[in-house]
């Protein structure tokens, strides 16, 4: 395998005195989909906003340790250019008030782009990108609340590849759909991947399986501090799991 | 305790496999046990049995099945379900050597061998211990116990190639007895077969226990 995209080093992360995360070590390999399991509270989504730099927003936040996007260190960048290359989709989709076009010509926008035909070629490749054209391109201008929440949650991954990230976040980005929205979504992350390297928090276990190549198993220790359990290929952390403690959690038997 | 009905289901599926093994084990000791005392009478009822050890098996790969699409198993337990199944299959097989071997005594006129069988119930002896034993380390999660196991298939062959020569040896004092011979060495060869079935019961029982697949 080539050299991970992403790479965290003993990345601690601190909400006041607290530890929420405890010195995570993880390489996040390119054009792969990373999945990041664990129970509520397991501070998977801590660990994940941390790869853009999202908690910075919350007061007293410090960080330990290391975040690296190819090969540089995440908190030495420009944080605006940080989260162009770095996109994220969260768990309720989210689309702006305004049009599906504007929604997802705003991150361009915001980058510079203003020719409106260089506009128009984005917003169409993103919503391809995102298997939201062919249910769109008739309408353009319709409110993208309009949209059904499976589209809304396409909408928002169009909006996010709008600005050609290399990496995309999500945070339990189908725990908000139904059953046909969220394997739409599924297909949609493997076709992504070939271009795109993605991050995936998720409480469905079976989704974890069913879409990425590789698993992260986290849990808090006595300390209520986020730790790493197990990281390996999804096919080995669901057959052969190393740590008893990552078997109990993929088998049920926690609680 | 998280998952009751699921655990109470895969500790049935356990039970039921010990049960058809059980009934695998009797097939070929009591299919070797007629045959050498030559009970013509008890063969029929050996040969229907075969019907409750298919239905056995069909009924465990059904439970697993079934805990496979409800249940999503990962790991150990998918290891021990798919397992379950390829044991089952096993040890159906493993009674149907016995029913051959039912058949094959029917189907000789009655009265003694050409000589009387020792090497035969000791074949018969040696294949059926280490099934159970197989069966055991399954049940008592022993992979250790497992390993063992098939060193001792050399027995079988050793036995086999055995009376294959000794039957050789009566056939040509006297050709009038190659029909028997040839059964006998039939019988001796499912025998054969039996220990190569648990051979495949130990590396299923490995895989269960240590998710590395092993080829003795």
């Amino acid at each position: 395998m080539s050299e991970p995209r992403m790479r965290t080093r003993d990345f601690s992360l601190f909400y006041g005195e607290f530890r929420a995360l405890n010195r995570v070590s993880i390489d996040i390999p390119e054009n792969r989909i990373t999945a990041i399991i664990g129970p509520s509270g397991c501070g998977k989504s801590t660990f994940l906003r941390s790869l853009n730099r999202m908690n910075e927003l919350i007061p007293g936040v410090r960080t330990e340790g290391s975040v690296m996007l190819d090969g540089e260190d995440i908190f030495r960048k420009n944080v605006v250019e940080l989260r162009k290359k770095i996109g994220m989709v969260f768990q309720r989709p989210n689309p702006f008030p305004k049009s599906i076009f504007e929604n997802v010509a705003y991150g361009p926008r915001i980058h510079g782009v203003r020719d409106r035909t260089r506009l128009a070629a984005i917003v169409e490749s993103s919503l391809k990108a995102s298997a939201l054209w062919d249910e769109v391109r008739d309408d353009l201008g319709r409110s993208g609340l309009a949209l059904s929440g499976g589209q809304q949650q396409r909408l928002c991954i169009a909006r996010a590849l709008a600005v050609e990230p290399e990496v995309i976040l999500m945070d339990e980005p189908a725990s908000a759909l139904d059953p046909v929205a969220t394997l739409k979504i599924e297909e949609l992350m493997e076709q992504l991947k070939r271009d795109y390297t993605i991050v995936i928090v998720t409480h469905n276990m079976q989704q974890a399986a069913r879409v990425s190549d590789f698993t992260a198993f986290m849990l808090t220790d006595e300390a209520r501090a986020g730790n790493l359990v197990e990281f390996g290929p999804t096919r080995e952390i669901f057959t052969t799991p190393v740590d008893r403690r990552t078997e109990d959690y993929i088998s049920g038997r926690f609680g | 305790m998280p998952r009751e009905s699921y655990e109470s289901d895969m500790q049935v599926v356990r039970e039921e496999l010990q049960v058809l093994a059980g009934m695998a084990a009797d097939a070929v000791e009591n299919s070797v046990r007629i045959l050498r005392d030559r009970r013509m009478e008890e063969g029929e009822a050996l040969i229907e049995a075969d019907l409750l050890v298919n239905g056995k098996c069909h009924a465990i790969e059904e439970m697993c099945l079934n805990l496979v699409a409800t249940q999503q198993p990962v790991a150990g337990d998918l290891r021990f379900l798919f397992s379950a199944m390829q044991i089952a299959m096993q040890l159906e097989r493993i009674a149907d050597y016995g029913k051959g071997i039912a058949r094959i005594n029917a189907g000789m006129p009655p009265g003694p061998h050409v000589k009387p069988l020792l090497d035969i119930p000791r074949m018969s002896g040696v294949a059926v211990s280490m099934l159970r034993d197989a069966i055991a380390a399954f049940l008592n999660q022993d992979a250790e116990a497992a390993e063992r196991i098939p060193a001792r298939d050399v027995e079988l062959d050793l036995l086999y190639s055995q009376i294959y020569r000794v039957l050789l040896t009566h056939v040509m004092q006297d050709p009038r007895r190659i029909d028997d011979a040839l059964k006998l060495t039939f019988v001796a060869h499912n025998l054969e077969r039996v220990g190569d079935r648990v051979v495949n019961i130990c590396e299923r029982v490995i895989y269960y226990l240590t998710g590395e697949v092993v080829d003795f």
